[in-house]
């Protein structure tokens, strides 16, 4: 069976990009647009392998989301890796602090992304 | 940006009238800038540089997204290059609009670029404009100021 992966995002055309570099990698994906919506679809899927999370988004940022996976016990062991245009060093320590995986910069490299996503999912 | 997208840009002489149709402005804050960027261009060029998987539809929907996102990593650029003086912006999220004829107009800000590019004949402008504090200093980079981490790099932790 596929593994699924969340993938939160405001940019549908970026959720697009994604989804289509995991699906041809054989990967099961779902889509949020944003904070709120992420944790919504985190709470209802039980069996997500990992969340692919932007940083900058309207309602609840990922670095709030990201808080709110670790603080919550049901999945504070879900993998996040986090997807975003930032690059500043204070936001990358925040998300390692808060306990993401991985941080990459936009625009990303499919192959890197998906390589990425492989080693975080092993143990799913 | 263009470029890595695939439309490189030239510089658009000031005399051309520019005809775009869609753009998007970002806001941006901070204890020294704050300000707003605009990218206007037009629905033919966005729909050129949708990513290629993307590109058959070219729907407006999808349109406004990408111009939302496009601005995104451009203002995102110049906080990531503004980081080295120690400049550090918090941006919004993008206001995307679609229209004839936008017109800009100056809000009194102390620091004001407007940029004209074409690629062909589609044109794209982005307006830079921000109001600075008197302790902005861009003339020297900070040896301390920790720097970006690059485009399309990926780090585990």
């Amino acid at each position: 069976m596929s593994k699924k992966v969340i993938v939160i995002d405001d940019s549908v055309t970026v959720r697009q990009q994604v989804g289509m570099a995991l699906r041809q990698a054989g990967f099961e994906v779902i889509e949020a647009a944003d904070g709120d919506e992420g944790a919504e679809l985190i709470e209802k899927t039980a069996d997500a392998a990992m969340v692919i999370c932007d940083v900058n988004m309207p309602r609840m940022n990922g670095l709030e989301l990201l808080e709110l996976i670790k603080k919550d016990g049901k999945h504070a062991t879900l993998p996040v890796l986090m997807l975003t245009t930032e690059g500043q060093p204070q936001l990358i320590e925040r998300a390692k602090k808060g306990g993401a995986k991985g941080w990459v910069v936009k625009p990303f490299k499919p192959e890197l992304l998906v390589a990425a996503v492989k080693k975080l999912t092993l143990s799913a | 940006l263009l470029d890595s997208v695939g439309a490189p840009l030239e510089p658009l002489p000031r005399t051309v009238a520019v005809t775009d149709d869609v753009g998007a402005s970002i806001g941006f804050t901070g204890p020294v800038l704050r300000g707003a960027l605009v990218m206007t261009s037009t629905r033919r060029l966005v729909r050129k540089v949708l990513p290629a998987d993307l590109a058959a539809e070219g729907t407006d929907p999808q349109i406004a997204d990408w111009t939302g996102e496009l601005a995104n990593q451009l203002l995102r650029r110049i906080k990531n290059k503004l980081l080295a003086y120690g400049v550090v912006l918090e941006m919004s999220t993008p206001t995307v609009f679609f229209g004839l004829e936008l017109a800009r107009k100056h809000t009194g800000s102390t620091v004001r670029r407007e940029l004209a590019f074409r690629h062909g004949d589609e044109p794209l402008v982005v307006t830079f404009d921000a109001q600075t504090s008197k302790d902005i200093d861009l003339t020297t980079p900070l040896e301390e100021a920790a720097a970006a981490v690059a485009e399309g790099d990926l780090t585990l932790f």
